[in-house]
């Protein structure tokens, strides 16, 4: 008997050491920050968040300010807003220049304001480098001089054709989103602009029927931008339709010349076939660069577009699974914020029709990239924002109260 | 995430050819707004013009909103504007960066700064999404008689009819 045990012992004890060393982590709940809004009033959850270094995090509030936040002390420490900028000048010197014999920009300070007076909104960034890069888009009326075709098209997407008929004469405004992307710095507890740069469609990739989708996503790499596109397709019947297939997902658009580009990503590499309209539009797409590779990510899969690999599959995930965030880190690990989709059973038309025919549950998790296995989760509360900024050990996002907003962390240890 | 997606919705709907549903004509009781009218000094003899107003709604949703206002406010009938605003503090910063929306009552025409209402009289109308809306409502008859979300209105036309 006493052989037997040991046996066994050593049986242990070589087993022990032949095992894949395994890490343990834990998560831990930070203290919550009353966010400071003595500058920048929140009126919603930012639509998007992204660290800056370990202590500041970045957010883009009702799509009006870039607002720059310590995170230890909730201080608001900077903030750009567009109210400054001279779109007019902007837009002759870049769009009306460029498109001169075909397109006459009418831009109006203002028209088109809406209810918060103002034509121009902070869609998204990236920080990268220590340089943030905005997209910014600004709403102007436009005429097509040679291509009335646009009119035509316009009308029929619009289905303003029966109006058309009754009221005879009408006259067509075109109002078009035009992108632009702001590089700036933070400086001193400042954002100063550097550079303001037109986002065009190149012609060849127009002609082809897609057009660029800058909201969804993009990340500049030296003098190259890279952002989703579509192909325009044929009217789909609700949002919750399945996306049509398209040849490529990707476009690498040269910055100094944006007629230039290169199309990636194949269904091959990355899966979208899948997604409905609501989640190819609706799910950001991100970028990150790490050890010269740019990796793209689309709410399913993590793909090394440079390596042309993919390191993280959506076979990981289950089928109403979705990751909104995620960060690799050391090579080895992804922490991600990933949310399980649950259908209601009877959906009204309405719910389909807008594709909020289900809730989402939200939590933290982090995936092993050696042993491709889950190691680690943690349910979020419900009530917070979407956007969430995952960086260096810690999970920011932020949640409110009938009085207050606040800034949130959640910390993951190795034991 | 699947929040931004609702703020998109119009941005898609213009690039998609997507194609949105009419607006519905309902016919259906509500006391809840009749209790609600009730405590507004308003004439209430011809149908009144209920704007739900999310200050957060899409872009060009809010566009739209001005364009319909501003059509509408030449109408005489009463109107209410029911703005989804939680926190004084905002409320405080809505006024003074609102430009376009005329935000102080007057004779036949009330502003209510009230989210949970705003979300109480969109369910009526079971938009469940924090959708702006134009509502008629009929106080004789207790009765919703149009409602649309204003990125589906094609025509203010359509909505003069059930008006005067």
């Amino acid at each position: 008997m006493k052989l037997k045990h040991y046996y066994f012992l050593i049986l242990i004890g070589f087993m022990s050491a032949c095992a894949h060393k395994t890490n343990y982590y834990n998560f831990e709940n930070c203290n919550k920050l009353k966010l400071d809004e003595s500058k920048v009033v929140l009126k919603n959850f930012p639509t998007h968040m992204e660290m800056i270094n370990d202590s500041l995090m970045a957010a883009v509030n009702s799509h009006k300010n870039l607002s720059i936040y310590n995170i230890y002390t909730g201080r608001n420490i900077a903030n750009l807003s567009l109210q400054s900028l001279n779109f007019d000048s902007l837009i002759k010197n870049t769009y009306q220049k460029k498109y001169a014999n075909e397109i006459l920009y009418n831009y109006d300070s203002l028209s088109d304001l809406g209810i918060s007076n103002s034509n121009s909104q902070i869609v998204s960034f990236k920080f990268d480098r220590k340089k943030l890069y905005i997209h910014i888009s600004v709403a102007t009326n436009v005429v097509y001089l040679k291509d009335s075709s646009v009119l035509k098209n316009f009308i029929k997407i619009s289905k303003t054709e029966e109006i058309a008929k009754k009221y005879k004469e009408m006259n067509y405004t075109i109002v078009e989103q035009l992108e632009f992307l702001i590089i700036a710095t933070i400086d001193n507890n400042k954002i100063s602009s550097k550079e303001i740069l037109p986002l065009y469609l190149p012609k060849t990739l127009k002609q082809q029927n897609y057009f660029l989708i800058y909201y969804k996503g993009f990340y500049v790499d030296s003098n190259y931008v890279y952002v989703s596109i579509c192909k325009q397709d044929d009217p789909y019947e609700t949002m919750s339709s399945n996306k049509k297939s398209q040849p490529y997902y990707l476009a690498k658009i040269n910055l100094e010349d944006q007629e230039k580009f290169d199309l990636l990503l194949t269904n091959k590499q990355v899966d979208f076939t899948d997604f409905t309209i609501d989640a190819y539009y609706g799910n950001q797409v991100s970028f990150e660069k790490k050890g010269g590779d740019i990796f793209f990510f689309n709410g399913r899969d993590v793909f090394d577009i440079t390596g042309n690999k993919k390191i993280f599959s959506k076979s990981n995930l289950k089928s109403n699974e979705w990751i909104g965030e995620y960060y690799i880190e050391n090579d080895s690990k992804i922490v991600v914020v990933a949310y399980n989709l649950y259908h209601k059973k009877k959906p009204t038309e309405f719910e389909k029709h807008y594709a909020v025919d289900s809730l989402g549950v939200s939590s933290i998790k982090l995936f092993d990239l050696e042993t491709n296995k889950w190691i680690l989760e943690k349910a979020l509360p419900n009530e917070i924002s979407n956007s969430k900024a995952i960086y260096n050990g810690k999970i920011v996002y932020m949640s409110r109260d009938k009085q207050n907003y606040y800034l949130n962390y959640i910390q993951y240890n190795e034991n | 995430m699947k929040i931004n997606a609702v703020l998109l919705i119009v941005f898609i709907v213009s690039l998609l050819n997507f194609s949105c549903g009419n607006s519905s004509v309902v016919n259906k009781k509500n006391s809840k707004l009749h209790a609600l009218i009730d405590t507004l000094n308003i004439d209430k003899t011809k149908n009144i013009i209920i704007y739900t107003v999310n200050p957060n709604d899409c872009f060009n949703c809010l566009i739209g909103f001005v364009n319909v206002n501003n059509t509408l406010s030449k109408i005489q009938n009463s109107k209410i504007y029911i703005l989804a605003v939680e926190r004084e503090i905002e409320k405080q910063d809505w006024i003074k960066t609102l430009k376009n929306i005329d935000l102080k009552d007057s004779v036949n025409r009330v502003v209510i700064w009230d989210k949970t209402l705003f979300n109480t009289v969109n369910k009526l109308v079971r938009k469940e999404l924090p959708l702006s809306l134009v509502i008629i409502y009929n106080y004789t008859n207790d009765s919703i008689i149009y409602n649309a979300p204003i990125k589906e209105i094609v025509e203010v036309e359509q909505i003069m009819r059930y008006l005067n």
